[in-house]
């Protein structure tokens, strides 16, 4: 259930700002992936290549766009048979990782020309949901918060010739927030999809 | 032309919500299946101001006392004697001695064993719903007396069981206890007389087959002395 409230509001706020791009607009729906760095590095090394990400952008002049962005992406890691201790009490067994992502976050792009390469520079600015579980056996601990984030991005939307679709491409560095709770985690994103120009 | 700007954007939002649907359905935790031997535990705990080289001999006793679901069934577990065994060779290995009579010595450790069988079960309902992937939602121009007009058909999405599919899942934990405490070290805390816990180990797993559980509980033990070598007397 709290996926589809999350879903819904993810719609609510895409479809706000398409109908805000009258100058044209474009949509990108790409696969992520996501390399860890930093503190993220330290609770799962493993790369993920389970991600998507949905945006919608609206030019406010001519080589402007704000827009948003939903994504989604999941890092796992299985360690196997790991021996842990904290004072005098050690702990063996199975370990295993996750890490679920949630970035929602409105985002602002510049493009440096608009013919048939695209090139843009952008950032986001918004929250990220993470939840992470460290799993012994059966057994788990969770963190669950709301981050803020930021993430400046560089890409490319290659328009097929004729076309208003296109592939797009960009790197972005993903960085949400310590929050009162929970670390701060970082990662490296290289994204992938299909672009609607319109 | 002007028209053409509207269906592209139809497209894409019809486009993104059978994605969407699509993506929800995926998983949070892949790979979140495990064998029966991976969901094995084993912890140690020791008291770590206790000088373990004055400890020589120990009192265990034969029965492992076990705690079922069933509270009035106290019959010994199955691999009850494999299980003391392992103990016991694994006490000698670091230098105990055991004692069997315990009316005119005292011995230096008592090593109390419970084994706990706890079935857990889960109840819950599954929705599956099954978007239509058809791509090709038909779409043409009529021409009428309007002018042009422009229509598109729907895509098929049927979701089936909207109701609900209640499923049950269970399963047994069984988990052995292994206890060290000191029976003439008696200590009052907040007017409690207490026996504080030399060494506490404990194996957990998810029960399998009955060899499965065997192997399983030898090896924790075993595993359990493994990291406990703070416990031996000859240090």
């Amino acid at each position: 259930m709290k996926k589809n409230k999350f879903l819904t509001t993810v719609f609510i706020v895409l479809i706000s700002f398409s109908a805000m791009g009258q100058g044209g607009g474009i949509w990108n729906f790409d696969w992520n992936m996501g390399f860890p760095m930093g503190e993220t590095k330290d609770f799962i090394g493993q790369p993920s290549f389970r991600g998507f990400s949905m945006e919608g952008r609206g030019f406010v002049t001519e080589n402007i766009t704000l827009g948003g962005i939903a994504a989604w992406n999941v890092f796992y890691e299985s360690s196997g048979w790991v021996t842990t201790q904290q004072d005098e009490t050690k702990l063996y067994g199975y370990q295993r990782r996750y890490l679920n992502v949630m970035p929602i976050m409105m985002t602002g792009h510049y493009y440096f020309s608009q013919g048939s390469v695209q090139p843009y520079i952008g950032v986001g600015v918004g929250t990220y949901y993470i939840e992470s579980r460290n799993f012994m056996g059966i057994y788990y601990t969770q963190g669950k918060d709301w981050h803020f984030g930021v993430a400046p991005e560089i890409g490319v939307i290659l328009p097929f010739s004729n076309s208003n679709t296109g592939v797009n491409l960009n790197f972005k560095y993903n960085y949400a927030a310590k929050t009162k709770n929970e670390q701060a985690y970082s990662w490296f994103g290289v994204n992938f999809g299909i672009s609607y120009l319109f | 032309m002007k028209m053409l700007k509207k269906k592209p954007l139809y497209q894409v939002l019809m486009g993104t919500f059978v994605f969407a649907i699509v993506i929800s359905m995926a998983s949070c935790y892949p790979n979140d299946d495990l064998s029966v031997s991976e969901t094995d535990l084993v912890m140690t705990s020791y008291y770590d101001s206790v000088d373990f080289s004055n400890l020589n001999t120990y009192y265990m006793s034969d029965t492992i006392y076990p705690v079922r679901d069933d509270t009035s069934d106290k019959s010994l577990i199955k691999d009850n004697n494999l299980i003391v065994k392992t103990i016991a060779d694994n006490m000698q290995a670091i230098g105990y001695t055991r004692l069997y009579d315990t009316s005119s010595v005292v011995p230096d450790v008592r090593i109390s064993t419970a084994a706990i069988s706890i079935t857990n079960i889960q109840v819950g309902y599954w929705y599956p719903y099954y978007p239509g992937w058809g791509w090709g939602w038909g779409w043409g121009w009529k021409k009428s007396s309007k002018g042009m007009d422009y229509y598109y058909g729907y895509p098929g999405y049927y979701p089936a069981g909207w109701w609900g599919y209640p499923y049950y899942t269970s399963y047994t934990t069984g988990t052995l206890l292994i206890e060290m405490a000191n029976p003439r070290d008696i200590r009052v805390v907040d007017n409690d007389t207490v026996v504080p816990m030399y060494w506490t180990a404990a194996v957990s797993g998810v029960l399998g087959s009955a060899s499965s559980n065997s192997d399983r509980a030898v090896s924790g033990v075993n595993k359990a002395f493994e990291l406990s070598p703070e416990i031996k007397p000859n240090n």
